[in-house]
């Protein structure tokens, strides 16, 4: 069975497949999935989804949603065919994809997925329908810019997890930050959400420019910034500590580690809940990408010599955030607080360096991606009926809400990494993992672990069991149907312990 | 007033710009710095019943004279030891023969011209000061007459600042090109040190005093200053090093942004009359077109990617970093991210819904369709359009650039 040769470029269109000796009753679905899908379908999508709506009136806000959510389901079952043609026997990047830009300097748009992209990948397509799907009723003024930048920021983080050339991933990685700039900006519920947008912006900034001189060195002492051939390269030591230290200015924002997380609580709680869904679930994301395709792999002695600095700011915020939410009032402030203290666990996992910590860690990513995001879209539901976030407020909703106690309950136990859900998977191994390492530090993580659980439950107690407090709150409805939708397609990922067959085997380097 | 002499003063000060980048012997470029400088001064002086602008042009014509007179000694100096050669190679050769090359003289030559050239690469102090006076002066004179007001009335400063630090900096930039290499070709060191301590009093200081200003033209004009200073790195990293092709690339982005700019602040000022940054407060409520265009200008002259103006920066750097500039282009990593800071101010003040922040400008904002303000609307799309798109074609721009030179 031939293919025939197609240039790297296609747009999307799956190859012809030419089946010789075939008999005339082969499944369709089968010949479907022999057909070669291209990275370039799944990048634009969300680009000419957005510049069609470009195009459309104001005025017909239900049609601009329509089409936003259908191009946003399009983009997932692309992203969903790519897994099930995902080869997972081999190391390799796999759909590999180039496009020739600066070819003087040796810099191209150098595309591919592997094992670790891959699920990230699924994860960002599979959250943003959700998220246009919450700003659905809930956003009244500029509800055509509200599609589009989710649609463009979609485009981005796509361009992010699938850009092999370290360049240009810093590019995207730093065009994030405009599209969420925006949302926060623009759709955020408070009043000092202006100066979150702006504190979140200049954070991020400030540590992507030693970054950016960090890449200019390797370039010109390598001449090229193609990830694979950097993989290769030897650094000297002295250098790789300073290459290591500048790419961990620029992650170390991003994760958020302590001292720069102050940016993270004050963004989620100006954000709009699908501005928090998408930072939680994607954007903290980034910066552990960061750290797992590029300084583990790129720095390995750097990597070693600051393996002890890492864990000991991981600890330090791991204890100190989850202390601090207990504290909080706010209900995103607790949640957006819990996500540092997890992708903090992160960290740990990933810089023990052996297989059940790296392992770990990306499943903790993922299932972080959804439980924070659920999250956030508990507290969104809360929002939009009361319009306070405020925990004081709330109780004994149980009693008025029971779906949404359910599904809150849900999220909650998997947010403290009961067993039986997929975060528990991903600590425990991180556990296993850093305990090889440096069973002190594990120790430390544990201990964050049943902070964890006490901060979880009680905001749980707090605002659901209990009484109904008849003071402040009126009246109250259950998640209409639209809500349950949104929930369910997370309940059915968080409650995945057993991840499907294809999870690819041997992606370590 | 009449628009057929400001047309004619812009039309004359391009002719004179365009011959002085292709100058090639000391009578041309004199002759068409003269061109210029002169048509800028009376392009300052153009709204004439202001006593402010008056002041502006008698200031920037005393200044630009001396100047001038300096130019002219240096070029003086250059005709006597090259032994009475006028063209630019000429007086290099010329220089060889009579072994005067490390002379004394060059250094009184180099020193003069740079003097000379502070004038017109490096905005004054002059011309920033006066002109936003001038523009706030002729606001209040504006807002007296009332009624409807020609384009070119008391509002023209603005596009004349605009113009003139455009034009002023290609000019130069071109000058400065030509003559530091074929003619100091054997003083190397020496104008490298000075064009680099140019360039990082430029840089710190232009970024610098613009976090502190309250007028947003002339903030703009200090970071065009910072602009500047990083232009100076790509002229000191020379043809070796395809310092001059990231110097053109990035003018040619610079242009756009620049521009895009002082657009969206004309139309701004035109519709409310004012050029204080408070008053900026709110505009996305009443126009967001204007006020997206007008964020993305700055993001782009802050060098955000994926916009066209962090690939020139980048290139620039880049290619000072290969010439091994290392302290130039640190310090200007460094400064960008704070020209990023004031910047973001604007756009953040841009966005804001408290009621109390927004100047009776605003709430009064009136989105008035008259014709005259078309063409400045298109003249903003185009720039906006040129400076977020712009990066994505670098490369056939670049190669240009590169083919170009010498």
């Amino acid at each position: 069975m031939d293919k025939p040769i197609t240039p790297p470029f296609v747009l999307g269109a799956p190859s012809a497949v030419v089946l010789p000796t075939n008999p005339p009753n082969v499944s369709m679905l089968r010949q479907f999935c022999e057909c070669y899908f291209d990275l370039s379908g799944l990048i634009l999508c969300p680009v000419l989804g957005s510049i069609i709506l470009l195009f459309i009136p104001n005025s017909r806000i239900r049609l601009i949603r329509f089409i936003g959510l259908c191009v946003s389901l399009l983009t997932f079952l692309y992203s969903l065919v790519l897994w099930m043609q995902f080869d997972s026997s081999t190391a390799e990047f796999q759909f590999v994809g180039t496009i020739r830009w600066l070819p003087h300097e040796n810099i191209n748009l150098y595309m591919g997925l592997d094992g670790i992209s891959l699920f990230f990948v699924v994860l960002t397509t599979f959250l943003i329908p959700i998220c246009i799907l919450v700003g659905w009723s809930s956003i009244e003024s500029y509800g055509k810019e509200y599609v589009i930048v989710f649609l463009i920021c979609e485009f981005l983080m796509i361009a992010v997890f699938c850009m092999l050339d370290l360049l240009l991933f810093y590019v995207f990685f730093e065009s994030v930050l405009i599209p969420m700039f925006i949302t926060i900006g623009v759709w955020g519920s408070r009043r000092r959400k202006i100066r979150a947008a702006y504190q979140f912006f200049l954070y991020t900034l400030l540590g992507s420019v030693f970054m950016l001189l960090a890449i200019l060195l390797i370039f010109f002492q390598t001449g090229t910034t193609d990830l694979q051939i950097l993989l290769t390269t030897e650094f000297s030591e002295r250098r790789q500590i300073f290459l290591w230290i500048a790419f961990f200015a620029s992650f170390s924002v991003k994760v958020p580690m302590v001292p720069v997380h102050i940016w993270l609580p004050e963004a989620h709680v100006e954000a709009p809940t699908a501005g928090s869904v998408i930072l939680a679930g994607i954007l903290l994301k980034l910066g552990t990408y960061g750290f797992l395709r590029f300084s583990i792999p790129m720095f390995p002695e750097a990597t070693l010599c600051f393996t002890p600095f890492i864990y000991t700011l991981s600890a330090i915020a791991i204890l100190y955030t989850s202390l601090t939410t207990l504290r909080q009032i706010d209900l995103k402030k607790i949640i957006a607080y819990s996500s540092v203290a997890h992708m903090n666990f992160v960290t740990i996992g990933m810089f023990s360096l052996n297989i059940q910590g790296i392992g770990g860690s990306i499943l903790l990513m993922l299932s972080h991606g959804l439980v924070s995001s659920a999250l956030f879209l508990c507290v969104g539901v809360l929002y939009d009926r009361h319009k306070t976030r405020l925990v004081k407020y709330y109780g004994g909703l149980v009693s008025t809400m029971p779906n949404f106690s359910t599904i809150f309950l849900f999220f909650t136990l998997a947010n403290m990494s009961l067993p039986g859900t997929s975060s528990f998977v991903g600590e425990f191994l991180i556990f296993v993992g850093a305990f090889q390492i440096n069973s002190l530090v594990a120790t430390l993580a544990a201990l964050g672990m049943i902070l964890g659980a006490a901060y979880s439950l009680w905001l749980y107690n707090r605002a659901v069991l209990g009484n109904v407090k008849p003071n402040f709150l009126h009246k109250f409805s259950d998640p209409n149907g639209r809500e349950v939708t949104i929930f369910l397609p997370l309940i059915v990922g968080g409650a995945t312990v057993e991840l499907p067959k294809k999870w690819p085997k041997n992606k370590m380097v | 007033m009449a628009v057929t002499e400001f047309l004619l003063f812009i039309l004359t000060a391009t002719l004179g710009g365009m011959f002085l980048c292709g100058a090639n012997d000391l009578t041309t470029i004199f002759v068409s710095l003269e061109c210029l400088s002169l048509c800028s001064y009376l392009l300052s002086g153009y709204t004439k019943r202001d006593v402010r602008s008056n002041e502006a042009i008698m200031k920037y014509l005393l200044m630009g004279g001396t100047s001038s007179s300096i130019l002219a000694y240096g070029l003086s100096w250059l005709y006597g030891l090259s032994g009475g050669e006028i063209e630019l190679q000429e007086i290099a050769n010329g220089l060889i023969n009579t072994q005067m090359y490390n002379s004394p003289g060059i250094w009184i030559a180099l020193l003069s011209i740079t003097t000379c050239g502070k004038k017109t690469v490096i905005p004054t102090w002059a011309k920033t000061s006066l002109l936003p006076k001038i523009q706030l002066n002729s606001i209040k004179v504006k807002q007296k007459k009332g009624g409807g007001i020609p384009l070119f009335d008391s509002n023209s400063p603005t596009p004349v600042v605009a113009f003139i630090s455009v034009i002023s900096k290609v000019a130069a930039s071109a000058l400065a090109t030509r003559i530091f290499d074929i003619i100091f070709y054997f003083s190397l060191n020496e104008w490298h040190l000075l064009l680099e301590i140019l360039a990082i009093l430029s840089m710190i200081l232009g970024n610098l005093i613009a976090i502190t200003q309250t007028s947003i033209k002339r903030m703009l004009a200090y970071s065009s200053i910072g602009q500047i200073g990083y232009i100076l790195i790509g002229i000191i990293d020379r043809d070796s090093n395809n310092g001059y092709a990231s110097m053109i690339t990035y003018m040619l982005l610079y242009i756009f942004m620049n521009l895009g700019t002082f657009a969206c602040i004309v139309l701004f000022s035109l519709r409310t009359g004012t050029d204080n940054i408070q008053d900026y407060a709110g505009l996305y409520m009443k126009d967001p077109f204007s006020a997206l265009s007008l964020s993305l200008c700055l993001l782009s002259l802050g060098g955000i990617p994926p916009l066209a103006g962090f690939f020139g920066k980048l290139y620039l750097f880049w290619c000072g970093w290969q010439a091994g500039s290392y302290l130039l282009v640190s310090i200007g990593l460094f400064m960008s991210v704070i020209s990023i800071y004031y910047y973001l101010k604007i756009i953040k003040l841009l966005m804001t819904e408290r009621n109390k922040e927004i100047t009776p400008y605003v709430q009064n904002y009136r989105l008035s369709s008259s014709i005259s303000k078309n063409s400045i609307e298109f003249s903003m799309i185009v720039c906006v359009m040129a400076s977020t798109l712009l990066g994505i074609v670098m490369n056939p721009i670049v190669a240009i650039a590169q083919d170009t030179l010498f």
